[in-house]
């Protein structure tokens, strides 16, 4: 086991104080790629940051995150920048502010590669080229050497995927890397990904069909909770939770069928109590309280249906009677 | 980044023509006759009633009979050569009579733009770098309120305080009288001292405001947390990833206050009695002397349009997207 994530919770203490992950676990293994799914808003981008160690200083998280049996997030920084970059690296949005916009995208590249393997500056933009041919940039030569506003945001995210690996990281994280690109260019991305054979990914995205199209596991996330963790294929197919299966009901392939209402602000939910429950066609009374976390069939669903005699039933139905 | 520079310089050639043009107009639209001043409000009077002869002449010599378009011509011929003739008030030339000004005016203002410059943006990469911290909590309040009280104000009370009563320093004036060599010098750093305190007081507190909004606000940005992902140590995402960055502002704001640097100071000099570019500007509007008043606008502006164009290479020198492609979106 590469990573294992162990009820990480993340609260920042500014304003109200606001719980933006509860308790998730989970875990990836060597050479695994798992994506967490879920609206935007929904904690996952912060539950990543909070693996990294790289939220703001107003965020309180608690709980375990162990690379290699080490948990990072009681790392010190000495320690963190030993890892950082050359064992877990980190991959930005492509379509966001991830790369400094005054330094070269080459040397951006490089940059991990410089720092952890005490190579050259020319040597280091050199293999960085190398890897970003792998990806297709095109004309690596010349816009290695070019500046991030040059770049589209397709470039921008193989560059960077480029980035994760270049110092050998066996594990990246990635957040949104499909975020604000069109068709073409995400299917560039997913074949980016796909060529990272020897690496395990952790990818936050809000995108199913990419997540289809690279995962192992699938965990799904509403409202700072992880409400089912499987593997992509059971997930997809077999969905337990409702808001799990709201969702891909909601995909355009299915017939965009929404499920009404929204995801309500953190300060709005009451103590306990299921987070899907005010949207959820099976609410009862006791979604009151908040429900475990329950394997069934090889799945993890936080969902109170799954408990009792009637659970079973519909576990072995495998949440189609839903 | 050449056709961009040899843009800039033709901007900022354009840019002095206007302002020449409109500091001469505007100079001539002031209300009040010039003669008045050059041979005084009594003999102006008796002269217009019992001797138009003279006064004649008197305008005559200064060329103030000549029309407008004259008059520019003659002006504009007058700065190519740089020669604006003598003062109305001193009879001097202009030119040596604002040179002199000038020098002790750069005595204040040299180093306080390099001083006040490189240890506000110091004190506010500090507290921007860790805001909230003690260092942040301790700086960020004195300098705020440096930087709140006027400046004439704070003059009068180091004045009451540190001249009048404990009588450190001088109480006004650059330089006591009759005193040569190392005397002189020392009493040129005494006279100095105090309105040179307050002119790098007000210039710290400024430029830390500056970098630490400009610190703060790169700090929060994606690429930063990117920096820290790649397992950087800190001081390296600072000078290379921030610092860079927040330079950016940084830079052209320096600069810039390179252009104020012969026209920044007028109520200090003022409040000193210190006779530079700021007092001689005040005086030469009061009474109405064109040529003085018109060569040191002219100077200023230079300067000013000079030090834009600097800031503008400088910006285009850290920041590609200025350099490539002349967008200015940092």
């Amino acid at each position: 086991m590469l990573l294992d994530v162990k009820n990480v919770s993340v609260r920042f203490a500014s304003g109200h104080g606001v719980q933006a992950v509860e308790n998730v676990s989970l875990t990836v293994n060597k050479k695994e790629k798992v994506c967490i799914v879920g609206e935007t808003g929904s904690g996952k981008s912060i539950l990543l940051l909070a693996i990294l160690h790289l939220l703001p200083e107003n965020a309180i998280v608690t709980g375990e995150a162990f690379f290699e049996g080490e948990d990072m997030i009681r790392m010190k920084r000495r320690q963190l920048d030993k890892i950082r970059g050359t064992r877990i690296s980190y991959v930005p949005q492509g379509s966001g502010n991830g790369l400094n916009p005054l330094l070269t995208v080459g040397f951006q590249v490089a940059e991990p590669m410089i720092e952890h393997q005490k190579i050259g500056k020319k040597e280091a933009i050199a293999e960085a080229v190398k890897l970003m041919k792998r990806f297709h940039i095109g004309d690596e030569e010349e816009v290695a050497a070019q500046y991030p506003f040059t770049y589209s945001g397709g470039m921008k995210q193989r560059a960077m995927i480029a980035m994760g690996i270049i110092a050998g990281a066996d594990m990246i994280l990635a957040d949104e890397p499909t975020k604000g690109l069109d068709e073409e260019r995400i299917e560039m991305v997913v074949d980016a990904f796909h060529s990272l054979k020897d690496q395990a990914v952790l990818c936050v995205t809000h995108d199913l069909n990419f997540a289809r199209e690279i995962s192992d596991s699938i965990s799904v996330m509403y409202a700072s909770n992880q409400v089912e963790y499987a593997s992509a294929k059971e997930l997809l197919e077999h969905p337990l939770h409702p808001y799990t299966q709201d969702m891909i009901a909601a995909m355009p392939e299915n017939g965009l069928h929404f499920s009404e209402g929204f995801a309500m602000a953190h300060e709005d939910y009451a103590e306990g109590g299921c987070k899907y429950a005010p949207r959820c066609r099976f609410c009862k009374e006791k979604c009151k309280e908040t429900p475990p976390m329950l394997e069934v069939e090889g799945h993890q669903v936080r969902c109170w249906l799954y408990t009792g005699k009637e659970g079973e039933r519909h576990a072995s139905d495998n949440g189609k009677a839903l | 980044m050449t056709r961009h520079i040899a843009q800039k310089i033709a901007t900022a050639f354009v840019t002095i023509f206007v302002i020449i043009t409109i500091s001469f107009f505007l100079v001539h639209i002031m209300p009040g006759d010039p003669v008045i001043h050059l041979v005084g409000q009594e003999e102006y009077y008796y002269l217009l009633d019992n001797d138009p002869e003279t006064l004649n002449k008197l305008i005559a010599r200064y060329g103030l009979d000549d029309s407008l378009p004259v008059q520019y011509g003659k002006y504009l011929k007058n700065i190519v050569t740089m020669d604006f003739g003598p003062s109305y008030t001193n009879q001097k030339p202009v030119v040596s009579n604002v040179l002199k000004a000038c020098k002790w005016t750069l005595f204040l203002s040299i180093p306080t733009w390099i001083i006040g410059g490189l240890l506000g943006a110091l004190l506010g990469v500090i507290a921007g770098w860790k805001p909230g911290k003690l260092f942040d909590k301790i700086m960020t309040p004195i300098l705020l309120i440096v930087n709140t009280i006027p400046s004439n104000c704070f003059c009068l009370i180091l004045l009451i305080f540190l001249a009048y009563r404990m009588k450190l320093f001088p109480i006004n004036g650059m330089v006591s009288p009759g005193v040569e060599g190392m005397a002189r010098v020392q009493s040129i750093l005494q006279h100095m001292f105090l309105p040179l305190i307050i002119m790098i007081l007000y210039r710290t507190s400024g430029d830390f405001m500056l970098m630490k909004s400009a610190v703060s606000q790169v700090r929060s940005e994606e690429y930063i947390m990117t920096a820290e992902s790649k397992g950087l140590p800190s001081r390296k995402v600072l000078f290379r990833h921030v610092m860079k960055n927040a330079m950016v502002p940084y830079a052209t704001s320096f600069c810039m206050q390179f252009g104020g640097i012969l026209s920044g100071s007028m109520i200090i000099e003022v409040v000193f009695g210190w006779k530079g570019m700021g007092t001689i500007l005040y005086n030469a509007v009061s009474n109405r002397d064109f040529p003085t008043a018109q060569f040191c606008f002219l100077l200023s502006a230079a300067l000013v349009v000079f030090a834009n164009l600097i800031s503008d290479i400088v910006n285009a020198a850290i920041d590609p997207r200025i350099r490539e492609e002349g967008i200015q979106d940092a």
